[in-house]
């Protein structure tokens, strides 16, 4: 094997890595692996999870330069453009990933294989619904041995949605603090009192928590006691009920209710749809991020010409309602997350290297900044020069909202607050965007004290 | 009902019974997770089994009544 290194986040896996070569993703797979890789096709376990839209289709190829001692195969999975993370998921992004991880495992169990891991980032949103992106997460089904990823599935779905649907949604960000899930004896002691009359969270995380700790400086048991198939099944069951039966219903929460709440005209709102829809057909690009989107109303604009689009938001009930009716639409363009453009997901993992911050899953084509910079100027009090910079970094091409002081919404942000945001006018705003962009055209939109910006990135000296 | 009684009641027994032992972060929490996966699986086996079995009773009662139905 010459000159190739396995990506920075595919280290733990004895069976195989990913690594990438001329632009495109690879996955080695070890000899090591090759009974369980051959089994995952030969029972024909592949072909039912990929006509189910469950796993992610590959093809093998030959690349002779990376076929070394150790190899096996060398395949080339189906492109995911946009990976995301639990941290950035809204609860029924979770819930579903949740419910594919059991189904994947049910249909391994149909197959005479097991998933051996439970893994919440080995699931990524493709076409708008879960896939399992790691094709060598299978190995054969010994009838009588545990389910190895039980852990880990408690902790990475059932603990984080039941802290979600029982206590705060926002606990989902413990995630990009504890790398592996939630820890169960944490999430045992977040959890409310209620949470012990449900029989499968009463079990399958206050129960598992203590049993963790109560085994913790003893060695295993030396008694081989079994668990059967039909056991495992009854496990998986239990499992798939404890999860459907969690919910989380976004209440009128900050943001939700921002679009029935504005004191926009129908008219200009309108005008705004048209304008936006405009601007993209202008610029034409073939990715776009929607930063601070809201219920993404103007995000499906962008998806429905086949952009594939990006919608972020900082509101957990808004990220929610968005991918509700995204799923319903069934776009397959559309991905909602949730984002706090003040403190975006970091870089983290073993190096820094394992989960990538948002600025590292750029570029992109083009960003769409509506009804933001406000917030992020007056609220967060970031300098719009700062603003400028940072959607410079992002995009070619911007489409940015200037609402000024004389604004309903940004009267509102002062009637709290010293108005100390001298500079915040429409005619410095055009001084420090112009140092990193080209204005394109401005658009006044009609019964409204705002404009409407196309922007191009100015040409790097 | 008196089945989940039964499964509550020895659970919660379980429960008191582990309860107060201090947490080592260093050790693998992998034997506690394995232990306990064999203990709740052997119980939701048995759920399982009558589960299963109810439902084919109601799918054979109910096909008998749609064929009476249809007749």
């Amino acid at each position: 094997m010459s000159d190739f290194a396995a990506h920075p986040a595919s280290f733990r896996d004895p069976s195989g890595f990913l690594f990438e070569h001329e632009g495109s993703i690879f996955r080695h797979i070890n000899l090591v692996y090759r009974e369980h890789f051959d089994h995952l096709i030969g029972s024909g376990l592949y072909d039912a999870l990929v006509k189910e839209g469950l796993l992610i289709p590959h093809r093998e190829v030959e690349i002779r330069q990376f076929i070394g001692e150790s190899t096996y195969k060398i395949i080339r999975p189906d492109r995911i453009p946009f990976i995301s993370y639990p941290y950035e998921w809204c609860f029924s992004q979770l819930k579903d990933a949740a419910l594919a991880t059991l189904r994947i495992q049910k249909t391994a169990l149909d197959n005479q294989m097991v998933l051996k891991d439970g893994s919440a980032y080995n699931i990524q949103f493709l076409s708008g619904r879960p896939v399992l992106m790691d094709t060598l997460s299978f190995a054969k089904y010994t009838e009588g041995l545990p389910w190895v990823a039980y852990r880990q599935f408690c902790q990475h779905f059932l603990a984080p949605l039941a802290l979600m649907s029982l206590k705060d949604v926002r606990l989902n960000q413990l995630f990009r603090i504890y790398l592996d899930g939630i820890p169960l004896d944490l999430s045992s002691s977040l959890l409310p009192r209620k949470s012990l009359f449900s029989f499968p969270l009463l079990t399958h995380v206050h129960l598992h928590a203590k049993s963790q700790k109560h085994y913790a400086q003893k060695s295993a048991p030396a008694t081989k006691r079994k668990i059967t198939r039909m056991q495992m099944l009854a496990l998986i069951d239990n499992l798939e009920s404890a999860v459907r039966k969690l919910e989380w219903k976004p209440a009128r929460t900050e943001w939700a209710d921002y679009y029935r709440q504005i004191n926009y005209p129908d008219e200009a709102f309108t005008r705004k749809k048209a304008l936006v829809a405009s601007f993209i057909d202008r610029v034409r690009p073939r990715t776009l991020w929607d930063l601070g989107s809201n219920t993404g109303l103007f995000s499906a604009i962008a998806s429905q010409k086949g952009i594939l689009t990006l919608s972020f938001d900082i509101d957990p009930a808004a990220v929610e309602i968005n991918y509700l009716k995204a799923r319903e639409a069934k776009d397959p363009c559309l991905l909602p997350l949730l984002m706090d453009l003040t403190n975006p997901s970091p870089a983290i993992g073993w190096r820094n290297r394992e989960r990538m911050s948002l600025t590292e899953r750029g570029p992109v084509d083009m960003v769409l900044a509506l009804a933001l910079i406000h917030h992020l100027a007056i609220t967060h009090n970031c300098p719009l020069d700062r603003i400028a910079q940072f959607f410079g970094e992002l995009a070619p091409s911007l489409a940015v909202e200037f609402v000024p002081k004389e604004d309903s919404q940004v009267r509102k942000l002062f009637t709290v607050r010293e108005d100390v945001f001298r500079d915040y006018h429409e005619e410095h705003f055009r001084k420090v965007f112009g140092r990193y962009f080209n204005i394109l055209q401005a658009e006044k939109i009609e019964g409204t004290v705002r404009t409407l910006y196309l922007m191009q990135r100015r040409k790097q000296p | 009902m008196g089945l989940r009684k039964q499964k509550f009641f020895i659970l919660a027994l379980l429960f008191f019974f582990m309860m107060d032992h201090p947490a080592y972060c260093y050790i693998d929490p992998g034997t506690g997770s394995y232990v306990l996966q064999i203990l709740i699986a052997a119980f939701l086996g048995v759920t399982f089994a009558i589960k299963m079995f109810w439902q084919r009773i109601k799918s054979f009662f109910s096909g008998i009544f749609r064929k009476g139905r249809g007749e």
